[in-house]
Parts: structure tokens; C-alpha cells; sequence
């Protein structure tokens, strides 16, 4: 079964805030007596996290992702297909946690967005 | 004393190692599956065995000379809930036995059966979404020892069958010497350890 795809919002996130980085420090240290460290590998493949941020975005648009959260994405539970906008791989990801939104103060009823991704651990289409 | 083979020596020696040190887990349940779980994030094949990626903790062991058995405690996240069912079917996996190695990935053609690690499942706890694991040796204090118990006053013999040897038309037998003899059956067939009998009752 095809795993949901991240929705079209015709908007790229912020260059501000975003964020692509390892989810998780794999690494086992001790430390020596000569003050140097061993420091042990105990995971093959380390999962991305994300940061997205979406400024000034348009009601339905935040529509569009709440909905996408809550529905496709199970609240996170279903793996989805993501593109990186910023090197147009795709990736397997969870929602991390619910979308985050605040209403911006710019008088047009626009919003601010936050989304936290984790790379899927498995295969996926 | 377990030896490492000379190529893991070297290994493990070194400030500067590749791969990635995971730990492997087999999970043999008493007349059920076996089970293979690799703390990784990737599943990994090692002695033709596939162990898929699975999330578990493994807690300190320690052993000391104060004569108690010791015991680990083992965490398991369960959140797909992969375990409920042969929790359920396999009495709580109780008797079962835990093994974990690790291995490095860059040398999963070693042989690490020297490493390997065993032992039963004493006790099993599922608070949701972990499962803990209480592992240890089998308590010495769950065998009945002796193994028999001999005595004098009672036959062990199933009444009415091949060892009693009686057939004839009564149902019923208190498996006492005097309802043996009632039967015609004492002292031939008599089960029980008659050579303990004395003034009181004798167990051994």
C-alpha cells in the first residue's frame, strides 16, 4: 500500500527555522583515564528529524494540513512521503506531534505553522 | 573462559571502531516461535538468522556473594504491541529463554556464539507501552527436592492399573495397606516404600 504523500501547499517553508538534522545521538562513550574517549556506534541508520516552519499561511492551506495530520496521517501513526524542498529528496516520516498554530497579528487572518517530522524506521512505497 | 576471536579482540580494542556495536535477541518460547529482535534501526541478518529492528533496553546485571539469584530487568517498548499475542498464548512467556549477543555490523561473518548470553524469564511485567522482562537463572527453590516423595502408609499406584494389578469388582481404594490387602493385592502389589514403615509415619 502507497504511503500517503505530504499535501501540495503551493508555499515552501521558512528558510528561518528550518531544520534537517539527526534524530538521535546513536553513540555509546566512556570515557578513559588518559581523558580520551571510546566512543561506540549502536545504530546502522539514524532517522532525520525536521522543523518546518510556515509563516503567514492561508487558512485553508492550515486546513489542509490538519486535516492531512489528522486523517492520512493517522496524528502521526502513518508513515508519509515527504519531499525536502531543500534538496528534493524524498523521505518516509511521521508526524512527531501535532501541527502547531497561532494566528499571525498581520490582520489577514493568516497563520503560523509549525511541523516536527521523524524519518520512518522501516521500507516503504 | 569464553575466547573472542582474534579479528573481534582486535576490535574491540580499538579507540576507533567501524560499524556499529547491536544488540541481537532471541526469544525461545516453550512450544512457540523462536523470536529475533535486533536493537537497531535497521534489521539484521547475522548466522543466517534475520533480526528485525526492534526497540528494547537491557538493564544492569549484577552478581554478588550474598547468596540471592540474580536478575535483570529487561525493557521492551511494545507500542505495535508484537509481544501481546505470545504473551497471552505463551503464559506470559514465562519459562521461556532470553538470549542476547552483540555483534559489529561491519563483522557479521565472526562467530560471537562465545558471547552469547542466556537466560530464562522468571517474571514478566506489561505496563503499556513498555514490557519488562525479569530474567534470571531457573530458581533451584521451584524443584521439589527429593524428587519423590516415599511414603509408607500410601501407594503410589493408579488404582486399577497395571502396576496395582487389580481387577476384580470394588471401585474404589483408599491406597492404604489395609484396603491393598482387602484387595488381595498386599503385599506384592502394594506401592508404597513398606521397608519405612515403623512406629510413626517416615518421609524421605
Amino acid at each position: 500500500m502507497a504511503q500517503p504523500v505530504y499535501p501540495t501547499l503551493g508555499v515552501n517553508p521558512d528558510e528561518d527555522g528550518f531544520v534537517r538534522e539527526p534524530a538521535l545521538d546513536p553513540s555509546s562513550r566512556t570515557q578513559l583515564e588518559d581523558g580520551a574517549y571510546l566512543v561506540v556506534k549502536t545504530k546502522t541508520k539514524i532517522p532525520l528529524r525536521w522543523s518546518l516552519v510556515y509563516s503567514q499561511l492561508s487558512n485553508a492551506n492550515k486546513e489542509t494540513l490538519d486535516a492531512f495530520w489528522e486523517d492520512d496521517a493517522g496524528c502521526g501513526a502513518v508513515p508519509i512521503k515527504f519531499t525536502d524542498p531543500t534538496n528534493s529528496t524524498t523521505y518516509f516520516v511521521h508526524f512527531a506531534g501535532p501541527p502547531r498554530c497561532s494566528l499571525e497579528a498581520d490582520g489577514q487572518s493568516t497563520w503560523r505553522v509549525e511541523i516536527d517530522l521523524i524519518e520512518a524506521i522501516g521500507t516503504y512505497t | 573462559m569464553p575466547e573472542m576471536s582474534a579479528n573481534l579482540t582486535a576490535l574491540k580494542n580499538q579507540l576507533s571502531q567501524p560499524g556499529a556495536w547491536v544488540w541481537l535477541l532471541t526469544v525461545t518460547l516453550p512450544g512457540g516461535p523462536t523470536l529475533r529482535y535486533a536493537a537497531n534501526t535497521e534489521d539484521v541478518s547475522y548466522g543466517g538468522q534475520t533480526y528485525t529492528a526492534f526497540n528494547f533496553s537491557i538493564g544492569g546485571f549484577t552478581c554478588d556473594s550474598e547468596g540471592e539469584i540474580p536478575e535483570l530487568t529487561m525493557t521492551v517498548t511494545n507500542v505495535g504491541y508484537a509481544l501481546q499475542e505470545h504473551m497471552r498464548t505463551y503464559d506470559g512467556m514465562i519459562g521461556g529463554t532470553i538470549s542476547f549477543v552483540q555483534v559489529n555490523t561491519e563483522y557479521l561473518a565472526e562467530d560471537y556464539s562465545e558471547d552469547v548470553v542466556s537466560f530464562a524469564i522468571v517474571g514478566t511485567g506489561n505496563r503499556w507501552p513498555d514490557v519488562s522482562f525479569t530474567l534470571g537463572v531457573p530458581s533451584a527453590a521451584r524443584y521439589r527436592v527429593p524428587e519423590d516423595r516415599f511414603n509408607p502408609h500410601s501407594c503410589r499406584h493408579k488404582f486399577k492399573c497395571t502396576r496395582c494389578g487389580y481387577t476384580g469388582p470394588l471401585t474404589t481404594c483408599n491406597r492404604n495397606p489395609d484396603d491393598c490387602a482387602a484387595r488381595s493385592m498386599f503385599p506384592g502389589n502394594y506401592g508404597g516404600p513398606l521397608s519405612l514403615r515403623r512406629e510413626a509415619v517416615r518421609y524421605a
